[in-house]
């Protein structure tokens, strides 16, 4: 295999708050390689976004990694000063696609300017090729290319939201980070976007780190998937694993929280509660306390990701019952919805 | 049916706002732009029934609700509770309509008052409604929404609570008065997903045990799904399609609706699902003429009879035309990609349909949209218009009738034109080409 | 509330001015109208402190400490009543203009307008001539005035508070417009009126000061205002500045705190007051 992408290991990201030191990521480990479309799922305020800010030196001042490592392409950057990360890393090694893409935009200046201007900061590129670099990128996000030289309020909602996209790939970046992209959107402008970044993986074998509370986007745009609760790792794995056989009971009930077009009937799952505050030390399973099968051995140790036993070598679960919890709950939940659920599941190929 | 008329109706509903002018167009006197908010719209919503409006944002289903709890004035049509239109509603009508229909919001953190505390919050309504032995209902609701125990809660300022807790107290202030009706705006769209599925199953019990009737506003046809038996489709401010939600699921008929359905990400890896193969977003509803409101993004628009054309070559034409219409062809821009030294119509002509047109017109089609477009190089927009008008007009620029079949499923769409018996014949999917 | 230190420290400067408007006329030491003569039989004229007279005295041999303590009262009445009704005009515009809106607002908008055109103290001085000089008409006039920048902030503001989704709720559960208005909107803009109270009292205690000095109000109230504009017609301003100071430092307080509190008080208020936080995590 070749060397990944991007590589962190037992990342532990920290916040500095009037309370006391507040930790938002715990110890997260994770691969990134090449060409990988990797979706972090998550409620919100469980330390996705924060994973991803801190990999891209974007954490807030209050914020700094304590502990951990994060590799690109082999080289440590969880120290990297500001400098560093403007003329090595961002936009022509990692982009970042923001939540909204209206306010991202500089009002005064045209596409083309913009980028121009970032590419004259970031790359040695001349303005010409600069500005043919953004056009062939408008064109595959499904703009005309000669729109480039258009200002934002000249493009619709949608259409923004394509351009800012286009803005973030133009230089051509291994590493997108797109952070919940599509949250503010409807199904329809959803799925062009994911469209665009399909062909966009396609056309240059870009990895992506997609954040979003989505599960069902992730399950269906991404080959590797990691669920993340109150600041630790629960699950990770090719989404093929991860749904076939999800150990953690936070990836499992996550997952079947979700209702499902196929399925109107099915009965959906409610996880109690809600993820825990964390201070400065977690010696323990975030989830437990939310957590139906729980026990004594959860609150004395955090649990480490080990293995799964299936076919994907990389599905790791960070759970001390990994291996009885989801028989306990499938077993429970077949019981408990006898009969008529299984009229659903078998009309729902198509 | 039976004598006894639906819970509510709205027939032909129209909310149309002008928009604003400023003092030019005052001077000018120029006529306001009319933002066709809801357009026409008719439903019904029967006892103990859950129905569902779903569409994009902008599309007019909040609109379509704020007039329904009479925040907006109806520009034309009526809505009818129990048999009486609102328009007919004297002081005791309003009160026990207020009483009856209630609406929870999609923000739960705008959806309560900062400075009541939960108990004050849900006093509210029975004070105004003159309702005694108030603490007992208030922790009868408390419970019914599951914030157990009441005690906890009661003495509570809603920004101590969790987004979750806020939209169940709003459900819980919906329901206090004991109504007929709830209308709900997105009410779990801005939930965490575990929360979602809560508050999901409650108002589902709700319907089923209390005997509420619901209209559910919502862009998410899964959470939809979930939640009632029939789903109308709204398109910028008309209803596209309605159906029973199984069926429309299964079997969307209008292409809207299709390209709908088949855009709801599935939580499911190993489902392979075809990206949209929709483009751009719905244009503003802002002085739409007559016609199918969605034919400009449609993937399946009818050309004339008498001509033979490529889905795909066809649109363009009519998207073209529609910008020609609204005078919205970037004339400037693609004039600067050419050689300006010598204006040459033709030349011109070109430019704009390297520009605009990426598929080939050959014979007749392709004389004709040159003779347009040249006419357009020497500012004759009006005779550009009329030519691609003459060869190229699509029935779907006259409205659609809505057919409706006997299992209450409706369809405003002419493919479906004809009648009612060969409505399975023509599906649009056969007229898409890939 | 009081737990935010600074906000705390300017309430007990506050309650140690009203303290002085209560009970300072008993604690003044001498009467404030007696004429001082020293051992010689001479009047004392602008003596500087001394422990007789700890803060001096006037060119007319009046106890200055005498005079501040008698002079705290009028100062008091006049920034409450003046701030009240800066308060109570202001929010009664803005909040009708901002919810009722239509031709209601544009009326009562019209008319904040043209009373922002409206100068002070010509206008002040026209009215006196109407009113007659006096105590309390001095304040009538600064209330009449001074609401216009209330209204139009607290119009405003709401108008945002128009457009929450719980304002629609209560409208659509039959709420009547006054109710609204007193049960949601009042509370919600409350914030901001109490503001508008505190910037009132201040400029109300100023103002009256000016208008003193310029002879439309009373001057034979000592108030604060009223001891400066003493100072300043004897000519002992510079000579004597113990006469005119310590009022002056007073008036300035006074407004600084009413100031600092009313904003300290809008911020508590404002964000998340109630130590309930922890609770709702575990809840």
């Amino acid at each position: 295999m070749t060397e990944p992408l991007l590589e962190a290991e037992d990342l532990t990201v920290q916040y500095e708050t009037d309370g006391g030191m507040v930790t938002a990521v715990s110890d997260a480990s994770f691969v990134i390689n090449e060409g990988e479309f990797f979706g972090l799922a998550g409620e919100s305020g469980c330390g996705k976004s924060t994973t991803a800010k801190s990999i891209i030196g974007g954490l807030d001042p209050n914020g700094q990694i304590s502990s951990g490592t994060i590799r690109y392409r082999g080289k440590e950057i969880q120290d990297y000063t500001e400098k560093q990360f403007n003329e090595e890393l961002r936009w022509k090694e990692i982009a970042w696609i923001p939540q909204s893409a209206m306010n991202s935009l500089d009002p005064l200046q045209t596409v083309s300017e913009q980028a121009v201007e970032i590419g004259t900061v970031h790359t040695e590129m001349s303005e010409t090729e600069l500005r043919e670099q953004l056009k062939e990128m408008f064109s595959i996000v499904g703009l005309q290319e000669s729109r480039i030289n258009d200002y934002p309020h000249q493009f619709s909602g949608g259409m923004q939201q394509r351009a800012v996209i286009a803005l973030a790939l133009f230089l051509e970046p291994s590493l997108i980070i797109a952070d919940e992209p599509t949250t503010a959107l409807d199904v329809i402008m959803q799925d062009q976007i994911f469209k665009h970044l399909d062909e966009i993986k396609e056309k240059l074998n870009t990895s992506l780190l997609l954040i979003t509370h989505d599960i069902s986007v992730i399950f269906e745009s991404c080959e590797t998937v990691a669920i993340m609760h109150a600041s630790q790792l629960a699950e990770y794995g090719s989404v093929d694993a991860v749904y076939a056989n999800p150990r953690h009971p936070y990836a499992f009930m996550f997952k079947e929280a979700f209702p499902d077009v196929r399925e109107p009937d099915r009965d959906l799952e409610v996880i109690e509660g809600y993820p825990p505050q964390l201070g400065d030390e977690i010696g323990f399973c975030s989830f437990v306390d939310r957590c139906p099968w729980a026990t004594e051995e959860c609150r004395e140790a955090a649990p480490e990701l080990e293995p799964v036993d299936d076919d994907d070598p990389r599905h790791v679960a960070g759970c001390f019952r990994k291996d009885e919890a989801y028989e306990m709950y499938q077993s429970n939940r077949l019981s408990s919805q006898s009969g008529d659920s299984t009229t659903a599941i078998t009309s729902e190929d198509d | 049916m039976t004598g006894k008329p639906p819970l509510l109706e709205i027939r032909n509903l129209r909310k149309y706002f002008e928009q604003n002018s400023n003092i030019v167009d005052m001077l000018l006197r120029r006529e306001p732009n009319q933002v066709q908010a809801v357009d026409d719209v008719s439903l019904t919503l029967e006892e103990n029934e859950s129905i569902a409006v779903i569409g994009e944002s902008g599309c007019g289903k909040t609109t379509l609700l704020l007039t329904l709890i009479g925040l907006h004035d109806i520009t034309d049509g009526e809505i009818v509770y129990k048999g009486k239109s609102i328009s007919e509603f004297d002081k005791p009508d309003w009160k026990r309509y207020r009483r009856n229909v209630q609406v929870v919001f999609q923000d739960p953190f705008n959806s309560l008052d900062p400075k009541m505390t939960i108990e004050e919050t849900l006093q509210e309504p029975l004070k105004i409604h003159g309702i005694k032995n108030r603490e007992k209902r208030v922790r009868d609701v408390l419970e019914h929404v599951e914030l157990n125990p009441p005690e906890k809660y009661l003495h509570k300022k809603p920004r101590n609570l969790s987004g979750g807790e806020k939209q169940r107290v709003s459900i819980a202030r919906g329901l206090i008065l004991e109504p007929d009706i709830i209308l709900a705006d997105e009410p779990v769209s801005m939930l965490d997903v575990s929360t979602q599925a809560a508050v999901l199953k409650k108002m589902k019990e709700l319907i089923e045990d209390f005997g509420v009737s619901m209209i559910y506003i919502s862009h998410d046809l899964s959470t939809v799904s979930y939640i009632s038996d029939t789903v109308n489709v709204m398109y910028l401010g008309r209803i596209v399609e309605t159906a029973p939600t199984e069926q429309i699921l299964a079997d969307p008929k209008h292409p809207y609706t299709e390209e709908l359905v088949s855009a709801v990400p599935i939580p499911d890896p190993s489902h392979d699902r075809q990206r949209t193969q929709m483009s751009g977003a719905p244009r503003d509803p802002v002085n739409l003429d007559e016609g199918c409101r969605f034919r400009d993004r449609c993937p399946a628009v009818i050309p004339p009879d008498d001509i033979e054309i490529s889905q795909e070559a066809y649109r363009e034409i009519i998207e073209f035309r529609e910008l020609l219409q609204r005078d919205e062809v970037a004339f400037e821009r693609v004039m600067n990609t050419i050689d300006k030294s010598y204006p040459d119509d033709r030349k011109m002509a070109k430019a704009i349909r390297e520009d605009y047109f990426t598929h080939d017109l050959t014979g007749e089609n392709g004389a004709v949209l040159n003779e347009a477009l040249i006419a357009f190089a020497n500012e004759k927009q009006d005779v550009a218009v009329k030519r691609l008008q003459e060869r190229f007009k699509s029935i779907c620029e006259t409205t659609p009738p809505t057919v409706e079949d006997e299992n209450g499923w409706c369809v405003a769409c002419h493919h479906y034109d004809q009648n009612v018996a060969d409505l399975q014949v023509e599906q649009p999917k056969t007229a898409q080409s890939d | 509330m009081l737990t935010d230190r600074t906000t705390s420290f300017y309430f007990a400067i506050l309650m140690f001015i009203v303290f002085l408007g209560i009970f300072g006329p008993m604690l003044a030491p001498y009467d404030v109208l007696t004429t001082h003569y020293d051992d010689n039989g001479n009047i004392m004229r602008a003596e500087p402190p001394s422990l007789e007279h700890p803060l001096g005295t006037t060119h007319a041999g009046y106890d200055v400490l005498s005079r501040v303590l008698v002079g705290a009262q009028p100062t008091v009445l006049t920034g409450l009543i003046g701030g009240a009704m800066i308060l109570s005009i202001g929010t009664a515009i803005g909040v009708t203009a901002g919810y009722v809106g239509g031709r209601t607002e544009t009326v009562l908008m019209r008319f904040t307008d043209f009373v922002y055109g409206v100068p002070l103290i010509p206008f002040a001085i026209v009215l006196i001539t109407f009113m007659g000089v006096g105590f309390f008409s001095s304040i009538f006039v600064i209330g009449l005035i001074l609401w216009r920048g209330a209204a139009r902030v607290i119009r405003a503001q709401t108008m945002q508070v128009k457009q929450y989704p719980y304002v629609k709720v209560a409208k659509a559960t039959g709420a009547s417009t006054p109710r609204i208005m007193i049960k949601h909107i009042l509370p919600n803009v409350a914030p901001m009126a109490i503001f508008f109270l505190a910037m009132g009292v201040g400029y109300a205690i100023v103002l009256q000061a000016g208008l003193t000095f310029l002879g439309v109000a009373d001057p034979f109230v000592p108030s604060w205002g009223v001891m400066i504009r003493n100072a300043f017609d004897s000519g002992y301003m510079a000579s004597a500045p113990w006469w005119s100071v310590t009022p002056g430092l007073l008036i300035g307080i006074t407004v600084l705190s009413t100031f600092m509190f009313g904003r300290g008080y809008e911020d508590l208020i404002s964000e998340d007051g109630d130590s309930v936080e922890a609770e709702t995590v575990t809840a």
